[in-house]
């Protein structure tokens, strides 16, 4: 694995010799795209953000089905040390917040030491407090100054007027972490890390390209009757198909959103079951500022409770259905927007299991 | 620079909750009016406001601890303490939470902060058990 | 820039939002969050509309060159109606709801599907507010006057998700909290999950009972505020109709506050002569407005010295009536109720404080807000458009145009200075018009010239303001020798009991309203007012004397709650 790579910050030292531009553009070039889900070109990100006032390293990874920033901590903390280095380098930034999540504060003490031996720069580790949402970038702003966990509009965009009002640049902590790799002859900017769960023999995070097929996953980790494949709880989800192709654009034509979070499910597995559990994820995970996303997940969820008792009326599923399409449509943030996604591509694709349900 | 959330940490990490006295101490450190602190807290869900059980398990109910069976560990935890769940006492409280980002290892719970993974009936029996729960 | 909006090719200039664009080119798209006079979140969803092919909220998104712009379509209707749905359960009742979605323009839909699920108790601790947050849509927009606006932080959010909730400051009773009861968040609740404490339908009750005396005093705010209850446009003036109408009610006299008001500038003008002659506790600063004072009782308990001893004009004028007006009608004070009609939630409070009573029996017996007034006269079916105009009655009134100016922010203060100049000089001022005193700031300075004496005046309004010039008092006390402060943005006009909607842009129009009832009348400073000269001849005798003190003065306590 390329993320495993030790490092000594020789790729810093590299970078270092050129201008903050050149790098810049170097990065530009490399074709590296952010790793926290929007798959945001690194490159152009540093391009608007520059000269930032701020840099923030996002690890409040809480998307169900992905643990690949735990992955990185785990194995790899000074590659993302170094990373961050080059960035602040070439962004002209003097202060790097790096947020973890509530859970990952036994990482706090490690960072720390790596940040005081090796650090060219000021970086101060920020805990977060249990929230999914302060992984959005606007959210992870008010959450460092101390407010509320909710989202902001954008624009402006962070790059813009971020933390404090000031230019600021979030990052993924993967992005980060492959920053240095970018000066290493066998880059590859399809790398990604794959968290992988569910019903499989060997769970766990893998480093393959995107493009790979589902087949290919399947196989390596030893997939137990794949069923139903669910991409975290905002990706959406699809039935096992062997040549379906991992990446952003294979995926947008299925109606779904590419997470690297793949969780398998056999069919002993309710897909309407597992829906319920993602809208209880976003019900409990929302922000609560728009009423779109607020109320509509809540009384998405209350509907999917009727089916613990009984089946659905045709009216009720007629308000689900609407509701699915209501709730991004009024949505401000990405959470808003992606809440749906799944329970659309279930009952696009398992519908038969939704008819069931039905009166 | 001083942080909201890690002056928070501290006093709910030492006292497992956050008072209102506390609350009015924020208030003057940081220049903000209770209200806004009180109402920063009350949008994480790491921070107890006025009190806290000694032991508070929480059981993932995220897709994958879902379908591995996470709920049933939840309603097995009600029968087994009696309770249910989000009802507060002094000795314990089980609440239902979401993805811990273990999910290689579930179905996951933690009791404070110590994670329990690959639960299943008999696991979460002993579990309780060691921790003097039942 | 170039848009398009529903086919209409449109070229713009400067930067707005869509909703903005819609408003001026005569688009009508739903809002429910929206408030001109507030920051836009976008978050009820009300205000959708199709963006190049994309539903967006138009009140907190920018217009850019290029945009096509849908306001309605199929799919946008389809969008409103869910948005209904999951609106409609929230509101008071199904006929609020109704008109709501007819004045807004959104679709109308069949039955309401859901129920509310939000479970606060009601809170009705307060003398001022009550809140019931079933009704609640979270649209935030109290929070915003409560804290950005006003700066006193008794309301905030609570929780997230689908747990979250508006309420009081540390989950407390609204009592218990810093709560000033100015009524601004009722003022901009479009549920009415936030409303005054109702008492209109105990005074309905008493108007039947034939041993009781009732009278109601108006504020001068009220006759350019009322008729927008009945349909009428902001900024239109129904003196007349107004008296009319409450006499229709029931009640037995209907006084004009205004007349109290020129007391308080008699008493106030005399107290600022004296301060200065002293040259003790100055800046002299004003006290007719009681969310002020239950603010610096609160917040600033240090500055109470400052304050006017003078209770505001209906609490004098309250006094008055159950004193010399019962004597000279030989009427017993206790059978007399005396119902003030107030701009104001916080005078709810006010007219209860023991202070505000005089030998045991209370100046003011009812406060009820604008709004309460026009369900007042609604529940006898009276239309106000159609009443005949009638006078005020006397002996105690009408008021001077100074009385009639203490509807807006400033009004004070410049009748005031009419009366203290002349006080001072015995001369009147040779403009009656302060037109420096004027304007829409929340926060002017002035100098004005009176003798040999330089005054330096500061007007204020909104809460934010009074902290402001609070905080420079800190460091330079002795800056200012005068200034008024009101707790409402516009003062009165924009009262927290004002009609809804209230914005800038209708408080403007109703402060017009004012200053022409000021210059049509006949006197237009306090002191030539031949009703108050009489009231201090037959009955006071003069400002600041014994029996003044003792009917028309008031005290202040500290009421610091540690901070909260």
């Amino acid at each position: 694995m390329q993320i495993k790579r030790k490092t000594n910050f020789e790729n810093f030292k590299v970078a270092k010799k050129l201008s903050p531009e050149a790098l810049i553009k170097k990065v530009e070039k490399s074709g590296l795209m952010g790793r926290g889900g929007a798959n945001f070109p690194t490159g152009l990100k540093w391009k608007m953000s520059r000269p930032a006032k701020y840099l923030i390293c996002n690890a409040d990874e809480s998307e169900p089905g992905r643990f690949k920033d735990k992955f990185v901590l785990d194995n790899n903390p000074e590659i993302v040390i170094e990373g961050i280095n080059i960035a602040m380098y070439a962004l002209s930034t003097k202060q790097c917040f790096f947020y973890l999540r509530e859970e990952f504060k036994k990482y706090k003490e490690k960072l720390e030491k790596i940040i005081k031996e090796k650090s060219k720069y000021k970086i101060t580790i920020v805990i977060g407090a249990g929230s999914y949402i302060c992984g959005e970038e606007t959210a992870i702003l008010n959450s460092i100054e101390g407010k509320r966990a909710e989202t902001r509009h954008k624009p402006p965009y962070p790059s813009e007027r971020g933390l404090y009002d000031e230019k600021t640049c979030v990052n993924n902590i993967e992005t980060l972490a492959r920053i240095p790799l970018i000066f290493e002859d066998d880059f590859d900017n399809e790398l990604t890390l794959f968290s992988v769960s569910g019903d499989v023999q060997s769970p766990g995070v893998y480093e393959e390209r995107q493009g790979i097929t589902l087949k290919y996953l399947a196989e390596k980790v030893g997939a137990i009757d794949p069923y139903a494949i669910f991409f975290g709880a905002s990706g959406g989800c699809i039935p096992f198909q062997q040549d379906l192709i991992l990446s952003y654009k294979e995926m947008e034509k299925t109606g779904n959103f590419f997470q690297t979070g793949i969780m398998f499910f056999n069919n002993e597995k309710s897909v309407p079951d597992i829906c319920r559990s993602i809208i209880q994820f976003f019900n409990e995970e929302n922000c609560g500022k728009c009423l779109p996303c607020r109320e509509g997940n809540f009384r998405l969820l209350q509907l999917f409770q009727v089916i613990l008792k009984r089946k659905w009326t045709k009216e009720e599923f007629q308000i689900i259905q609407d509701l699915i399409d209501f709730v991004p449509n009024g949505s401000q943030c990405g959470l808003g927007k992606s809440s749906t996604i799944a329970l659309k591509s279930a009952i696009k694709y398992f519908k038969n299991e939704f008819d069931k349900l039905i009166e | 620079m001083k942080f909201l959330l890690e002056y928070l940490q501290k006093i709910q990490n030492k006292n497992g909750f956050i008072s209102e006295s506390d609350i009015l101490e924020a208030s003057k450190q940081f220049q903000l009016s209770p209200a806004e602190i009180f109402e920063t807290i009350s949008s994480y869900e790491k921070f107890n406001l006025w009190t806290t059980s000694e032991k508070v398990i929480k059981i993932c109910d995220s897709p994958i601890c879902h379908s591995k069976g996470g709920e049933n560990l939840i309603k097995l935890a009600e029968k087994l303490l009696n309770t249910k769940i989000g009802t507060y006492n002094k000795k314990f409280i089980i609440e239902s939470c979401q993805c811990l980002g273990e999910c290689d290892k579930g179905p996951v719970m933690t009791i404070n902060d110590e994670l329990f993974t690959n639960l299943n009936e008999e696991k979460l029996k002993q579990i309780f058990k060691d921790q003097k729960l039942i | 820039m170039l848009v398009t909006i529903d086919g209409k090719k449109i070229k713009v200039n400067k930067k707005c939002t869509i909703l903005e664009l819609a408003t001026k080119n005569g688009i009508k798209i739903p809002t429910l969050c929206y408030h001109p006079d507030l920051r836009s979140d976008g978050k009820c969803g009300v205000c959708v509309v199709e963006v190049n092919g994309k539903l967006m909220t138009s009140c907190n998104n920018d217009i850019s060159d290029g945009m096509i712009i849908q306001t309605t379509n199929e799919r946008i209707i389809k969008q409103r109606k869910i948005n209904a749905q999951l609106v409609g359960c929230n509101f008071e009742d199904e006929e609020e709801f109704r008109k709501w979605l007819k004045l807004s323009n959104m679709p109308d839909i069949d039955e309401l599907k859901f129920k509310p699920h939000a479970s606060q108790e009601l809170d009705d601790s307060s003398h001022d507010i009550v809140m019931d947050f079933k009704n609640c849509v979270l649209c935030g927009r109290c929070i915003q006057k409560c804290r950005d606006i006003q700066t006193v932080n008794a309301i905030c959010y609570k929780g997230r998700a689908n747990a979250t909730v508006v309420t009081k400051s540390l989950g407390k009773k609204l009592i218990d909290t810093n709560c000033v009861g100015c009524g601004q968040c009722s003022l901009v609740c479009p549920t009415n999950a936030i409303r005054e404490k109702e008492s209109y339908k105990e005074i309905k009750k008493l108007l039947k009972d034939p041993k009781k005396h009732i009278i109601a005093q108006t504020a001068p705010s009220i006759r350019v505020a009322l008729g927008e209850e009945f349909g009428l446009e902001a900024g239109i003036s129904v003196t007349g109709q107004m008296v009319s109408a409450l006499k229709k009610v029931g009640f037995k006299k209907v006084f004009d506050t205004n007349f109290g008001a020129d007391l308080t500038i008699m008493e106030e003008a005399s107290e600022l002569i004296e301060r200065i002659r002293k040259n003790k506790d100055l800046p002299l600063i004003t006290s007719c407005c009681p969310a002020w004072i239950n603010f610096i009782e609160t917040f600033y308990p240090e500055y109470l010295n400052h304050l006017s001893s003078c209770k505001s004009p209906h609490q004098m004028f309250g006094a008055l009536i159950k004193t010399y007006y019962a004597q000279k009608t030989k009427i017993n004070p206790r059978d007399i109720i005396v119902v003030s009609i107030m701009p104001c939630t916080a005078k709810k409070y006010e007219s209860c404080r023991e202070e505000m009573s005089v030998g045991g029996i209370r100046d003011v017996d009812f406060v009820i807000t604008t709004r309460e007034c026009a369900k007042l006269i609604k529940s006898f079916n009276i239309d106000l458009k159609l009443e005949k105009k009638m006078q005020f009655d006397n002996p105690m009134g009408p008021g001077s145009g100074g009385g009639a100016i203490f509807a807006s922010s400033g009004g004070v203060m410049e009748s005031a200075i009419r009366t203290a100049h002349y006080f001072l000089t015995g001369k009147e001022y040779s403009a009656i018009d302060f037109k420096v005193l004027r304007g829409n700031s929340g926060f002017r300075e002035a100098s004005i010239k009176i003798g040999n004496k330089t005054l330096n005046l500061a007007i204020i309004h909104s809460l934010k303001n009074a902290r402001k010039i609070l905080e420079i008092l800190k460091k330079t006390r002795h800056k200012y020798h005068f200034i008024e402060i009101m707790a409402c943005p516009g003062g009165c006009i924009g009262g927290g009991g004002q009609p809804k909607p209230t914005s800038k842009e209708i408080i403007k129009k109703r402060a017009k309203a004012s200053y022409e009832e000021d210059k049509s009348l006949e006197f237009r400073q306090a002191h030539k007012n031949p009703n108050i000269i009489k009231v201090y001849m037959e009955f006071l005798g003069k400002p600041l004397g014994k029996l003044s003190k003792k009917l028309l003065h008031t005290k202040y306590s500290d009421k610091s709650k540690c901070g909260l």
